[in-house]
């Protein structure tokens, strides 16, 4: 037995304009200062008063968020007892967003309990909306929630199938004024999601179709979005491409990108984007070493993509590698940990720490090819050098 | 990491009676091991609870374990926070699991 689930997708142009459908009395907006400042969230809020529907604003949430901001999200929604909870922004709000929902159905609970493992039954209270304006990392189309335990610089993949969203709001006029950085940032955290979900060892076929498009959209927009932030079609098919991500590594799981990303992040805070981007040509080529089965896959995906046309399923998955590495030097991402700026014996002392964040992370081990500690140190020491992965 | 658990097999199938098997771990090591008629006679950190053809299916790598607790196949109970952060620990456990000449009852 296992599960899809997906939020109702609305998109495209004047999607907001749904918010004038939704039913209830009082919205919790979860989102960041910036956000405001942005000047993002009065387009919500306009909707939301035209729909008669009260809000109050919790603009605490920080990059990368800690398990104390949920607890505080956590006393105010309590306080405040919505029948919509809604997160607008980054990856961050919206996680943000599904870790206060449920401790609205369970305020007794610690911010690092919020797991799979715990039944909620949130929405006997309110439902849950997500609104991205980066694309982006997918949550509004997964369950997964990742918090940082700020204290011990650990990223915690927490969640419950229960906080998929119920509606996810694709507005382009969402991520329109999105800066090239961050447009880069979160661009490659798509395609590491899309190619991540289709090679999972926990994918099927309901998860190929999503993993596949992201990929090929990705490769085709993301320049495009970073080059002309006012690239309209750009702008939306990347939105698709997030959300696609998030349906295919959501309902599957990411890989050892995303576990050596997450680790990288923690202890060097380098955004989510950009450090699981930057692993990915890495751990691909770790995989094509050894795994016939991921290889065939890459190559696949080269195929589809137009990224390959002959050769062997190695050829074409190494062109995969190759088109990856190029997309990120065309977005002026860091190659290499050494480009990002960490110190060569800062980053030698904390290799036994990352190895052990990497190493206990669920998708370290839903890859055809499970590193141990020993070839992950080698990984995190070839990363760092830019070194192509030849073991 | 330490931790002690009662694995228990719920009736089902060939399994006419509630199982438990209590398995103390500590840093990689396994200090007590046992099947136990008396579910009071200890109180462990975690149980973890599945049907006969579940706990089959883990061991025989059919079934990730951790799949399991999503789908709600397995019931965990004990500190969540803990538990969460030793998947490696979780993943060798299966693997050691399959290493154990095992007469299935079906």
């Amino acid at each position: 037995m296992w599960n899809f689930s997906c939020p109702l997708i609305v998109y495209g142009d004047n999607s907001l304009d749904y918010l004038a459908q939704v039913k209830g009395k009082k919205a919790f907006i979860v989102t960041d200062k910036n956000i405001v400042k942005l000047g993002l969230i009065k387009p919500v809020t306009g909707k939301l008063d035209e729909a008669k529907i009260q809000w109050e604003i919790f603009d605490d949430v920080e990059p990368e968020p800690s398990l104390t901001t949920i607890k505080k999200g956590g006393v105010a929604v309590g306080k405040y007892q919505p029948d919509w909870v809604i997160g607008i922004g980054g990856g961050s709000c919206m996680d943000a967003a599904k870790a206060i929902i449920l401790l609205l159905a369970r305020p007794e609970l610690e911010p690092e309990s919020l797991s799979v493992l715990e039944e909620f039954n949130f929405r006997a209270k309110a439902r849950l909306m997500a609104i991205p304006t980066t694309s982006g990392t997918g949550s509004e189309a997964t369950w997964a929630i990742v918090l940082t335990d700020t204290k011990d610089n650990r990223k915690l993949g927490l969640g419950s199938t229960e906080c998929m969203p119920d509606v996810a709001i694709l507005d382009p006029v969402m991520v329109m004024g999105m800066p090239p950085q961050i447009t880069a940032d979160t661009g490659m955290d798509v395609i590491c999601h899309a190619i991540e979900g289709y090679t999972s060892t926990w994918g099927t076929s309901m998860t190929l179709g999503p993993g596949l498009i992201a990929t090929r959209l990705t490769l085709e927009y993301l320049v495009r979005a970073y080059k002309d932030g006012g690239d309209l079609e750009a702008r939306k098919e990347m939105m698709n491409a997030a959300t696609m991500g998030g349906m295919s590594f959501g309902n599957s799981m990411a890989g050892l990108a995303h576990s050596t990303g997450h680790a990288l992040g923690a202890i060097f805070h380098v955004p989510h984007g950009r450090a699981v981007g930057l692993f990915l040509p890495y751990t691909m080529e770790y995989l094509i070493n050894e795994s016939a089965e991921t290889t065939a896959q890459y190559a696949e995906m080269a195929r589809y993509c137009h990224v390959a046309s002959s050769g062997s399923d190695k050829e074409c998955a190494l062109a995969l590698v190759a088109r990856v590495r190029a997309l990120a030097g065309e977005l002026g991402q860091p190659l290499s940990i050494k480009d990002c700026g960490v110190g060569q014996a800062e980053y030698e002392k904390e290799i036994p720490r990352l190895i052990e964040r990497a190493l206990n992370e669920v998708m370290t081990m839903t890859v055809t090819r499970i590193p141990g500690e020993e070839d992950l140190g080698r990984i995190f020491k070839y990363a760092y050098e830019g070194k192509s992965i030849d073991f | 990491m330490g931790g002690d658990f009662y694995f228990i097999t719920e009736p089902g199938g060939p399994v006419k009676e509630k199982g438990f098997m209590y398995v103390d771990l500590y840093h990689g090591k396994c200090r007590a091991c046992e099947i136990v008629t008396d579910p009071n006679k200890y109180k462990p950190a975690f149980t973890l609870a599945a049907p006969y053809n579940i706990w089959k299916q883990i061991a025989t790598k059919k079934l990730d374990s951790t799949k399991a607790l999503i789908t709600r196949q397995s019931k965990l109970t004990g500190d969540m926070a803990k538990i969460m952060r030793y998947t490696k620990a979780a993943n060798e456990l299966t693997n050691c699991t399959m290493l154990v000449p095992t007469e299935w009852l079906d």
